[in-house]
């Protein structure tokens, strides 16, 4: 039996490298000796969330991410069960915006989104929010290293996955960033952050391994991704002296 | 009395800054704090032709001021790096009189896509040029659409547009804009039936989001693009580059004015047509242009030739954080049959601001360079690291890719080891790191 990945939106919602995301982890995947099954689309029109072990979505433009929501809409009772019965899920970027209840547009309209948690985030076109991103999370003890890319502030989440260091939180004012909804993880953080952050990756291959049982999981590091991870985190630190 | 004050002040420090070396900017800076609505109290010249987008700006103002002054017109042009408002006042408040009258016949301007409209608050161009919108420093930048908003904000009803038909972005803003005057290429025997990039930002329609559809693409997401739903497709060109022998290294546009190339990058062929039209537009005759642009090559340190121990090289400055221009790098090299080695140096990632973003390396089709005449792949600089297992997941052998993290290291290795071309791909912020230890021919 093969890993089943579902990488969707992948030419909509994927601005910053995203696809990186999954190339890392088939390549894991294959050297933990199992086989990565990819699906990859742009409407989840057919696909069945139950049917995978994996789900990605990473980011868009304003628009392409309201297009993708209007389309993931129709699967959200199944999403939502998806969730409920632990399957791994990775929202990246203003991906990680359509986990809660809604998503107030610059003009002022408001979308319905997935409510897998009861938070809200309204736009602005006003001023892009960027910045090199180093924060620190809970479960796993290494720090995170990312950038933050958004036009929008996230409110109601009173446990996020994040805490940071260097960076734009949920919102302005707030250190918390992200949001872990059992083994769904959210967070603004943009681009391969599996690339960029190698803990991150084996964390996410232990969650897969428990739940599918396909693999025993093994440590295994391939050369540059632990000292690419260090130079960036090296850099940044420099910055927050 | 107070704008003489002003202007002198300001022609004071551009000298005092010309004599110790300062940046240009600063003059129009001061000038803007204390006389803020200054450039709207200027007598502009008849022609006021501003560049902007992603890439080209620099070199197509280049050329269109090299076309207009050998054809006895007078240009007063911003150079690199003083695009946004302040320079663009240290470049208006210079060149006019005391009493605030510019001499030259022509106003010529880089703006900066993202700040453009502040700068054309003042006073508006009559003719904009538009080169393409790109996944280009998207640590500012946020995204192509988030600019495309932006610059919408800098267009005036009085501005003539001239843009790029081959990008779809640029083109939503020639819509329903009847005088627009467009350029674009035509098939060529360079254009393939795919995006040959990592990602396709040609995929859906700027317009309506459905689909479309390309009947032959230049590079990345530039050709001749249709969407079946809405109609938005490629606009009809009244500059074009109709033909293009890359061996011989020369274009036709229009069908008859046949100019030789200095270099072959589709890239320098885009900024040559652009300067045509703006030119043309501006009353040159096509013959004179022709002659005027022919074999030139860009004095704008983008293309340097150097000699490395027995390697005769080639800087091919490109951007970090902007995978076209960098897909565009690598093509040039993959074009080239000759056996040759590649540098990439990713040092800095900006001369302007600190980041230590590396998402954009994804972005970059480096499959470009799978090919057999790329002897040895050498990497180089701070995100090495990144580099490397950027490439360990393309298809090229793994032998040819040698990662040596110190600059000067990997340059006294390349200079011992072997006589092959050489072509180095970096950027602005790390392209010194490499003349400082070559001979520069």
């Amino acid at each position: 039996m093969a890993i089943k990945i579902l990488h969707l939106y992948n030419n909509l919602m994927n601005l910053y490298g995203e696809y990186a995301n999954i190339s890392i982890l088939d390549r894991h995947i294959r050297q933990q000796g199992a086989n990565a099954e990819i699906t990859r689309s742009d409407s989840c029109n057919g696909l069945s969330p139950a049917d995978f072990d994996f789900i990605y979505i990473g980011s868009g433009t304003e628009k392409a991410q309201k297009r993708a929501l209007a389309d993931l809409m129709t699967k959200r009772q199944e999403l939502k069960a998806a969730a409920d019965n632990g399957t791994v899920m990775l929202f990246t970027g203003n991906a990680f915006e359509m986990l809660g209840s809604f998503i107030t547009d610059d003009s002022g309209k408001k979308y319905e989104a997935l409510s897998l948690s009861e938070f809200e985030t309204t736009e602005s076109f006003k001023k892009r929010i960027t910045g090199d991103a180093v924060c620190t999370c809970r479960f796993i003890e290494k720090d995170f290293v990312g950038f933050i890319n958004k036009c929008s502030n996230t409110t109601g989440i009173k446990s996020p996955l994040f805490t940071m260091k260097l960076g734009y939180g949920n919102c302005e004012n707030d250190k918390g960033e992200g949001i872990r909804i059992n083994n769904v993880f959210g967070t603004h953080l943009i681009g391969p952050i599996l690339v960029k952050n190698p803990h991150f990756t084996r964390y996410i291959l232990n969650l897969i391994a428990e739940k599918t049982g396909e693999f025993i999981y093994r440590d295994f590091v391939n050369p540059y991704e632990q000292e690419a991870y260090d130079t960036t985190l090296r850099e940044l630190n420099k910055r927050m002296v | 009395m107070k704008l003489f004050f002003v202007i002198l002040i300001c022609k004071l420090l551009k000298f005092a800054g010309g004599i110790i070396g300062r940046g240009s900017s600063m003059p129009g800076q001061l000038a803007l704090k204390l006389y803020p609505d200054i450039l709207s109290k200027i007598k502009l010249p008849e022609f006021i032709i501003a560049v902007t987008g992603s890439n080209g700006k620099t070199s197509t103002v280049e050329m269109t001021a090299r076309i207009l002054q050998s054809n006895g017109k007078s240009v007063a042009y911003n150079k690199e790096g003083s695009n946004q408002i302040e320079g663009v006042a240290t470049l208006i408040l210079s060149n006019c009189s005391l009493t605030g009258k510019m001499k030259s016949d022509i106003l010529l301007i880089e703006s900066d896509e993202r700040y453009a409209r502040y700068t054309f608050n003042y006073f508006h161009p009559t003719h904009y040029i538009m080169t393409n919108l790109y996944r280009d420093q998207l640590t500012r930048n946020g995204h192509p659409q988030w600019v495309y908003e932006a610059l919408s904000h800098s267009i005036h009803d009085d501005t003539r547009l001239i843009l790029n038909a081959d990008d779809p972005l640029i083109s939503c803003f020639g819509v329903d804009k009847e005088n627009t005057a467009w350029f674009g290429v035509d098939k060529l025997a360079s254009s393939i039936d795919h995006n040959d990039g990592v990602y396709n930002d040609g995929l859906y329609c700027p317009i309506c989001g459905e689909k479309m559809s390309y009947d032959y693409y230049h590079y990345n997401h530039i050709g001749a693009y249709c969407c079946d739903k809405c109609g938005f497709k490629k606009h009809k060109t009244d500059y074009t580059v109709t033909s293009a022998d890359m061996d011989k290294g020369e274009i036709v546009i229009n069908g008859k004015f046949t100019i030789p190339l200095a270099f072959t990058g589709m890239y320098n062929i885009y900024n040559i047509l652009a300067a045509f039209a703006a030119c043309s537009i501006a009353g040159i005759d096509g013959e004179a242009i022709a002659k005027s642009i022919g074999n030139y090559m860009i004095k704008n340190g983008r293309i340097m030739r150097f000699r490395l121990g027995s390697h005769n090289g080639t800087l091919l400055t490109s951007k970090h954080e902007n995978s076209v221009s960098y897909d565009q790098s690598l093509k040039y090299i993959a074009s080239k049959a000759e056996q040759c080695s590649v540098l990439i140096i990713v040092d800095a990632i900006s001369r302007k601001y600190f980041t230590g973003e590396t998402s954009w390396l994804w972005d970059i089709n480096f499959d470009h360079l799978n090919c057999e005449h790329v002897k040895n792949i050498y990497l180089s600089g701070t995100y090495v690291n990144d580099l490397a297992l950027r490439f360990s997941f393309t298809g090229i052998p793994s032998e040819k890719i040698k990662p040596v993290a110190d600059i000067g290291q990997c340059i006294d290795y390349i200079s011992e080891n072997g006589d092959e071309k050489l072509y180095c791909v970096t950027c602005f912020s790390d392209k010194d790191k490499l003349l400082s230890r070559v001979e520069v021919l």
